[in-house]
């Protein structure tokens, strides 16, 4: 009987031994696959990744009428540096490159020679990483280079327009997928923010550049001194930049630009000019349905000038010009645009020169810091000026230390400290570092600044009309 | 992952049941434990009733459109463009069929086109395939590169899809969250674009794709003799059209292949090979994982497949081993072993020549006989027999060996002498059947 009565407890506890031991357990909150971050400014990798994507919205390259674009691509590494490009333009068109690129040097894609269009972009992938590519506007009125993009995103901003006098102000959405992307376009002109029909629901083709004209006849926002834009991809994600030709109204030249990919509560600028021949403006638009009071705070000069907050109500775009602040002195200065209501703007700087009746003006787009908080304290410049150039980097040491701060010209044989620009006193908070590349060492090279400290390092290169500048940000690393 | 225990279950009913009925009824008289049983049966019966109503009309009150079925209709076989892939990736439970684990609650499966049968849900031994695809997973996952859709494009993968509800584990009222950032990964994939269908699959065509069978050309056909996820996210894949459609069935034909690369999307197996007109083609690893043949002349090529010359001597070892099984589970015996078990309790058991048998009666009579000695103690259960002789009479009957050799049957007696009818049972069957002939000839 008893032994009866033991079987039967051994197969109870049998049976419950089985199904504890066959039932699966699965965790109770959700997994993470990936850990998503917003998106930054373009950066130079070091994560170890096998193939490292730059995406370059486009530039206008027609290849007449001195109307040119090229890509350059630079190899960060003492190995060669494989990869593709394939180049895109808005006829949908597409032209594949092997890119080689030998160990600490560049190259360059002559895009109208390779795939001529009103507008031509890039996809740019690089085996294993390491590289920095960036895409120059080459143009009669003048030239400018921003770096492309490495996130895709499926919003962006532009807080500066300008549509006067005939200027064009040109969208350019790039669709890197091999699927049509669907997106969105509102604009603010001051107090009134629109949607018009006609930009909903743009159908971008897949790897080709799509241009908006906003200051095309008819499209809806001719003639207006501010033109705020935010593009919002309802299925996929894109890269959006922007190409400006100013005709008048105060403006000349001009300039293609990479868009923000993200809102942000702080963006820094470190080259500004409160000096005679410059002309800026801070152009700030709140794409939000929240007013803002940003704060402005002028760094790198004998104390620091504050204004009072700056309201910028939701869905609006607001100027603000720093001759108001009287603490400002005459000098070169940097700034920052905070607010404490979270990422809720996107700020950009207008910078007219007017260099012995010489008229160029240059917009740039804040820097931000990675959305972990990091800044980086290494800066890359993918080519330097083809000419010994004063004055081309501007340089603001975000931290109040000592410290020393080098630049070093890549040649073939890796990073060597250009003559006169190694191991720098860092500047203090109170100035910004100006540096001259006009050593021949420090001409048409790759560029590494480099220091301990966190920093922000703003490029001022020739625009090729005069000694006008074009403005732009070296590539931080992280 | 129940059918296990529910088996065990079913068969140690069956067997108490069978076993039952022999102790109970047929061994000994009618007592508490019949009506007992009835009452179990009964309330067996009623029991069903809840379990009946809610299988309804076999579906189990499931969606209407489970995944297994939602897939089916989505991802359809399409020959002329050649066989393709699924790659279903997401929280293992709402996986349409059982798949392999790349992390903690996330799971994946690469399935065929066209729907699911119940062979779909044995799971499958890993491959190298499977440790490309893996592979692939964990290259999007940590944001090594946006071209999973060329590292899943040799193994035939035209579509991933994110299982979000399957009407059964995860529903619309109670869903399943997806692992966290899957979905934007996958998106940012340069080659993986949307793919419109039903609003409880994310699904993504691979752009990048081609076929199971293919035949390569040109740069992709160059490609493929090399290996590494690093020259496949370079490679240039558009030189690829279907090729052996049906290789992935099984139903592969004899098609017309070009001077190039033949693909199979098939881990590489040297018993491959390719019949071009009079020459044969030996396979070579494409892209590193997959199975290739270059192709030298233009002709009609057929795959072939040589089978392990040792795989018809396994397959006789396994159905032999099958027989053994059954006969065993059967319950068959020699007739030399039933001998044995007779002559064995024959011996040990009873003396039928004592002179104090009792009269042949049937099993009822002899419980309510009024003669019996209380030999044994307290009948604490109230069946006729003393707890010492039912603990014994079960070993006895149920065979231990050991305990039954310490048994012995106690020297009955009653009024009129009668004791035979332990005797009886415990003859051999044929013995048994023989004796109540000649008892059912006396009444």
């Amino acid at each position: 009987m008893k032994r009866r009565y033991l079987g039967l407890v051994v197969v109870v506890l049998g049976g419950v031994a089985l199904i504890g031991s066959t039932r699966t357990t699965l965790p109770a909150e959700t997994t993470t696959f990936q850990t998503q971050t917003p998106a930054w400014m373009p950066h130079a990798s070091n994560a170890d990744v096998i193939t490292e994507s730059w995406f370059c919205p486009g530039v206008p390259a027609t290849g007449q009428d001195d109307v040119n674009g090229a890509i350059v691509i630079a190899n960060r590494s003492e190995s060669p540096l494989l990869g593709t490009a394939i180049i895109v333009n808005d006829r949908a068109q597409n032209a594949r490159i092997d890119i080689n690129v030998a160990g600490w040097s560049t190259t360059t894609i002559d895009l109208d020679a390779t795939l001529p269009g009103a507008m031509v972009g890039a996809i740019v992938e690089l085996e294993g990483g390491g590289g920095l590519v960036e895409q120059q506007a080459l143009n009669a009125d003048g030239d400018s280079q921003a770096a492309c993009a490495t996130d895709t995103s499926s919003e962006w901003y532009l807080a500066d327009g300008f549509t006067v006098e005939g200027s064009r102000n040109q969208i350019v959405l790039m669709n890197p997928y091999e699927q049509t992307v669907v997106a969105s376009l509102e604009f603010a002109t001051g107090e009134i923010t629109r949607a018009p029909g006609s930009y909903s629901g743009l159908t971008v083709p897949a790897r080709s550049v799509r241009v908006i004209d906003l200051g095309a006849p008819g499209a809806g926002a001719q003639s207006e001194p501010r033109l705020a834009v935010q593009v919002k991809a309802s299925q996929g994600r894109l890269v959006v930049g922007r190409s400006q030709t100013f005709l008048g109204g105060g403006r000349l030249g001009t300039q293609a630009a990479l868009a923000a990919p993200a809102l942000n509560n702080q963006w820094w600028f470190a080259g500004g000019r409160h000096d005679e021949g410059y002309d800026e403006e801070y152009v700030i638009y709140n794409p939000t349905d929240d007013d803002v009071e940003v704060d402005a705070v002028f760094l790198g000069i004998e104390g620091i000038a504050t204004t009072d907050p700056i309201l910028v109500p939701g869905g609006q775009v607001v100027a603000f010009d720093p001759d108001s602040v009287t603490d400002l002195p005459a000098t070169r200065y940097a700034a920052v645009f905070a607010t404490l209501t979270g990422p809720s703007v996107v700020v950009e700087r207008v910078t007219t020169q007017n260099l012995d009746g010489t008229v160029a003006t240059s917009v740039m787009l804040g820097a931000v810091a990675r959305p972990d908080g990091y800044l980086a304290g290494t800066w890359h410049v993918p080519l330097s000026p083809g000419a010994p150039t004063a004055g081309a980097l501007s340089i603001y040491n975000y931290d109040d230390a000592e410290g020393t701060i080098s630049v070093l010209a890549v040649g073939p044989s890796g990073p060597v400290p250009i003559p006169g620009l190694a191991d720098l006193p860092l500047p203090p908070p109170s100035s910004v570092l100006v540096v001259d590349l006009t050593d021949p060492a420090a001409v048409g090279r790759e560029l590494i600044v480099q220091t301990n400290s966190r920093i922000f390092v703003e490029r001022s290169f020739p625009t090729g009309r005069d000694d006008t500048r074009s403005l732009s940000w070296a590539i931080p690393e992280g | 992952m129940l059918a296990v225990p529910v088996a065990l279950g079913l068969a140690l009913s069956a067997g108490a049941l069978a076993g039952g009925f022999g102790s109970d009824v047929l061994a000994r008289g009618f007592g508490w434990r019949q009506p007992t049983a009835l009452v179990a049966n009964v309330a067996l019966v009623l029991g069903l009733a809840p379990a009946v109503l809610a299988i309804g009309d076999g579906g189990w009150h499931v969606d209407r459109t489970p995944l297994a079925r939602l897939a089916s209709t989505q991802f359809s076989a399409d020959p002329s463009d050649g066989d393709y892939r699924v790659l279903y990736i997401g929280d293992p439970r709402v996986l349409p069929v059982p798949g392999h684990e790349y992390a903690p609650g996330i799971g994946y499966v690469v399935t065929d086109s066209g729907g699911f049968d119940f062979t779909h849900r044995f799971a499958l031994t890993n491959t190298s395939a499977d440790d490309a695809v893996e592979r692939a997973i964990g290259l999007i996952a940590n944001g090594s590169t946006l071209r999973a859709g060329r590292l899943l494009a040799p193994l035939g993968v035209r579509f991933v899809v994110v299982p979000l509800t399957d009407g059964a584990n995860s529903t619309v009222r109670d869903p399943i969250d997806e692992p966290a950032g899957i979905v934007s990964a996958l998106r940012g994939q340069l080659d993986l674009g949307d793919y419109q269908g039903h609003p409880s699959l994310e699904m993504f065509i691979n752009r990048a794709w081609f076929p199971v069978g293919a035949q390569l050309t040109g740069a992709t056909a160059e490609a493929s003799a090399e290996a590494g996820d690093e020259v496949l996210v370079q490679a240039d894949l558009s030189g690829a059209v279907a090729s052996m459609v049906g290789i992935d069935r099984g139903q592969s034909v004899p098609y017309e292949v070009l001077p190039g690369t033949v693909h199979i999307a098939i881990p590489f197996d040297e018993r491959f090979s390719l019949d071009v007109g009079d020459s044969v083609v030996e396979p070579r690893p494409g892209f590193g994982v997959t199975t290739a043949f270059d192709v030298a002349n233009p002709g009609v090529g057929d795959i072939m497949y040589e089978r392990d010359s040792t795989r018809t001597w396994w397959l006789t070892v396994q159905v032999l081993l099958w027989i053994v099984v059954l006969v065993l589970a059967s319950g068959a015996r020699y007739p030399f072993a039933r001998r044995r078990t007779a002559n064995l309790i024959d011996e040990t058991l009873i003396d039928l020549d004592e002179t104090s048998a009792a009269p042949a009666m049937i099993a009822g009579e002899a419980l309510s006989g009024s003669g019996w000695t209380d030999a044994f103690g307290d009948d604490t259960d109230d069946d006729g027999y003393d707890d010492g002789y039912d603990d014994g009479y079960d070993d006895w009957l149920h065979g231990d060996p050991d305990d039954g050799a310490e048994f012995a049957l106690p020297a009955f007696e009653n009024e009129s002498g009668e004791s035979d009818e332990l005797a009886r049972l415990a003859m051999p069957s044929d013995d048994r059947d023989d004796d109540d002939d000649q008892r059912g000839g006396q009444s």
